[in-house]
């Protein structure tokens, strides 16, 4: 028993540690910078669930509200109930794997003097401390609002741990013996980038899937309608009942009041300690044996002569390098994650909320679109007020491009690598373009993608989506060519953890709300130059146009200019 | 040929990491750079090699100067880093596609010499994986591939021969040699003595930022008067007391 807690004191703050490492460090010798979350991992944690513990609370308190107007307040915690075994499992499944099976040290703690038995309890442990903060997270704020909003018993509120945790550790036990089967009898998951991958678009996706309810659920409220359920009600009576422990955790919570829930606490626990059994049982012989075959070599395709050709067709400079970025961009998980998948993210959860939101309010919502399809199709209409277009479309560019942060990490993902953009005969101009490229033609697919939805429903003229186009691409060159001079100036390169290169490095910050500044910037500078020309839409748009592509201009020189320096500057 | 005319180089502005440094390195020689940890061999080759800047002096690759020139004096060097763990995601094969294509390395020639040194190194069935999956001494591998492709006439290795196989080390030798009597330069550093002494031509010795020897093998045991081994006059030029597993530190001994 003391190994296990000594094994936990290590592998607990190990698995939240990388979250208070991602600070970057300069690539200067002369002194580190410290992260704010350095050494306060739970600070890091604390901030980045914020979010979803805000709009628990919310939830909590709206569907509590809906549900006593039809004196169903209980079936708040059915839903309650039903929900936290599908999130322990999808949560436990996609991090289950990464911390069981991928992790290097795993080596380094099975060579130590310990049982397997006492390693397997330990690093079972640490994975449901990640669940269990998941699931509390969602459900534990929007359980205390519940209990305030419908005038709960104290005896609610002390149950509503013991609640969490077993209706969480049953489904998390259980989804784990067929976790194990899979990676031991099969090369499931093997490939670790790629199951890291599709684990963190899958929590994204349900990140953005809550977040779409509660705006729907926010849209009814705010129209005077009742907020619907989730699902229909028999799909939470039916759900429970192949859901023991949930079962008996939702009739303990409702009764919380009277003594019958400690029965039904006795029965939970038994339900969860049976599961925890079966998972220990099969754990015990199948994870080892597993872990050790998931270092076994894959199937090697060795390259014949032809496809040795094929492979080393030469291409141009600026070719090879912009495909080496792409390349390493794209197949690192953490290096996708935190430069392409926000600046793709942001703009569909603002349209789908909109859409979402929209649709829930109901035919208001259509009269209030109505407006702007006739202001977008008469052309007369929206030139009159030209300047006012402009500004949106340069806002709004720069706004979506700034959660683009490949080119305002693109040194710094580099990292010791650097040394090699240093030693090959490329000029800086053309691996200047290779460090732009992927950022800035993301920015502009998604831009155009953009333009073709609103385009299309509101119906825009065709010289108002020229100009649209016009104006997104050159800003969102603009963003990331701004971005890259601001890495250039910040590098950081001596990382030794991807996410450092990153996530909350200088560069990256700097550059979303550097970007976010600029479109202030311009904006600011657009009133200024209506002021002056006392109100001429002409004179203005045009102003707007030389400042775009003034600072456009200004941010290339500077960036070659940087870029000519950065060889000689920095040394590694 | 490299010329290398009074370079210093000081990463806090109080220590040299290296020191007023003069060599001539001449074609058709390998020269062994020798030192303990932290004399400066690695700055030194870096600084030829472009990656660093010395506070002072030059530095000329076949009469090109580094500092002035860079993209041409790079056109004339290759040169691998005491550390593999590069572009990890690429391939192998993607690697040299990569390195061959920033060389503008002709395509006929490429898959030559690709084939050659992936035959040389035992390289060539691994080629289609991703260089995360290769050991510590395939990664070597793969660098020294990649270094050799566009074939320039002056290789700089730091310690190249950590992590190869004896037979991939003894590839690495018999090319070194050969780079070098077609006329061309090889310099590069390493810890193992038994190395130097067999496969350079003239060697360097560096202890504390400055190059306290150079010349041959038999002009230093000349100079030394001594008919021994290597090991044992090197240890004698850097000060035995470092490598003694008895030596206590200064501060250490006061507190005894």
């Amino acid at each position: 028993m003391r190994k296990y807690f000594l094994l936990l004191r290590v592998l607990i703050p190990e698995a939240f540690g990388s979250l208070g490492e991602a600070g970057g460090f300069s690539s200067s010798k002369k002194r580190k910078r410290k992260s704010i979350f350095k050494d306060k991992p739970w600070l890091a944690l604390l901030v980045s669930y914020s979010v979803i513990m805000i709009y628990s609370a919310a939830f909590g308190i709206m569907m509590t509200n809906s549900f006593l107007l039809i004196g169903m307040e209980d079936l708040f915690v059915s839903m309650i109930a039903f929900m936290i075994p599908i999130l322990a499992v999808v949560f436990g499944f996609m991090h289950g794997i990464s911390s069981l099976y991928h992790e290097s040290k795993i080596d380094f703690f099975l060579s130590l003097p310990i049982k397997p038995a006492t390693y397997i309890a330990a690093k079972l442990s640490e994975v449901y401390v990640y669940i269990f903060i998941t699931v509390g997270s969602f459900f534990l704020p929007a359980l205390i609002a519940h209990a305030i909003v419908a005038g709960r018993t104290v005896s609610f509120y002390l149950l509503t741990l013991p609640f969490l945790v077993l209706t969480s550790v049953a489904p998390f036990a259980l989804l784990l013996i067929p976790v194990f089967v899979l990676m031991r009898f099969t090369r499931f998951a093997r490939n670790k980038d790629r199951f890291q991958l599709i684990s963190n678009v899958v929590f994204i996706v349900i990140i953005m899937a809550f977040a779409l309810s509660m705006s729907q659920v926010t849209s009814q409220m705010g129209m005077g309608q009742t907020p619907g359920l989730l699902f229909p009600e028999a799909v939470y009576n039916t759900g429970l009942r192949f859901m023991p422990a949930s079962l008996f955790g939702d009739l303990m919570l409702r009764n919380a009041d009277s003594w019958i829930s400690l029965w039904y606490l006795l029965l939970t626990v038994a339900v969860t300690a049976v599961c925890v059994f079966l998972m220990l049982l099969v754990g015990s012989r199948l994870y080892l044996p597993g872990v050790l075959g998931s270092k076994g070599s894959k199937p090697v395709r060795i390259l014949t002569d032809e496809q040795i050709d094929k492979a080393l067709k030469p291409r141009s400079q600026v070719g090879a390098m912009i495909s080496k970025e792409w390349k390493t961009l794209m197949r690192s998980p953490t290096f996708f994650m935190q430069t392409f998948l926000a600046a793709i993210i942001v703009p569909l959860s603002m349209i789908l909320g909109f859409v979402v939101g929209g649709s829930a309010s109901g035919a208001e919502f259509e009269q209030m679109l109505q407006q702007p399809q006739l202001y977008f199709q008469t052309d007369n209409w929206w030139r009159s007020d030209l300047w006012v277009v402009m500004m949106v479309l340069i806002a709004v560019g720069i706004f979506f491009g700034s959660f683009n942060m490949a080119s305002s990490t693109a040194i710094s993902r580099q990292g010791q690598t650097f040394q090699i953009s240093k030693l090959i005969p490329v000029s800086s101009d053309k691996q200047l373009i290779a460090w732009l490229f992927p950022g800035t033609s993301i920015s502009a697919a998604i831009w155009i993608i953009m333009l073709v939805l609103f385009g299309s429903y509101f119906s825009f003229s065709w010289p108002l989506l020229l100009l649209a186009l016009f104006i997104g691409l050159v800003n969102t060159y603009m963003v990331q060519v701004a971005g890259v001079c601001i890495d250039m100036k910040y590098p950081s390169l001596t990382w030794t953890n991807e996410t450092q290169a990153v996530k909350n490095s200088k560069s990256s910050i700097i550059g979303m709300f550097g970007s976010m500044g600029l479109a202030g910037l311009v904006i600011g500078l657009g009133f200024f130059v209506n002021y002056l020309s006392k109100g001429n839409s002409i004179i203005t748009s045009i102003s707007l146009l030389f400042i775009s592509l003034g600072l456009t201009l200004f941010f290339t020189w500077l960036a070659r200019r940087m870029a000519r320096n950065l060889f000689k500057r920095v040394e590694i | 040929m490299i010329s290398i005319h009074e370079i210093s180089k000081s990463y806090d502005q109080k220590v040299q990491a290296v020191d007023n440094v003069s060599l001539e390195i001449y074609d058709n020689e390998i020269f062994g750079f020798l030192g303990p940890n932290g004399a400066g061999k690695t700055t030194s080759l870096k600084m030829i090699a472009g990656l660093l800047s010395p506070d002072k002096g030059s530095i000329k690759i076949n009469g090109i100067d580094v500092m002035e020139n860079p993209l041409e004096a790079k056109k004339n060097l290759s040169f691998v880093s005491d550390d593999p763990n590069i572009f990890l995601r690429l391939k192998g094969i993607e690697y040299l596609r990569f390195l061959a294509d920033v060389y503008e390395v002709p395509a006929e020639l490429r898959m030559e010499r690709i084939k050659d040194l992936g035959r040389r190194f035992g390289m060539s069935k691994v080629l289609d994986q991703r260089i995360q999956s290769y050991s510590h001494g395939m990664r070597q591998k793969i660098i020294l591939i990649g270094a050799l492709i566009h074939n320039p006439p002056t290789w700089i290795l730091d310690e190249p021969m950590t992590g190869l196989d004896p037979s991939s080390s003894y590839q690495l030798k018999n090319m070194m040699r050969e780079h070098a009597d077609d006329g061309n330069t090889v310099l590069f550093s390493t810890h193992v003595l038994d190395v130097a002494e067999k496969v350079c031509d003239r060697l360097g010795v560096i202890s504390e930022g400055k190059l306290l020897f150079v010349g041959t093998m038999t002009e230093l045991r000349e100079k030394y008067h001594d008919d021994s081994s290597l090991e044992s006059i090197f240890l004698e030029m850097v000060g035995e007391d470092q490598f003694s597993p008895f030596a206590v530190d200064e501060d250490e001994a006061n507190l005894i």
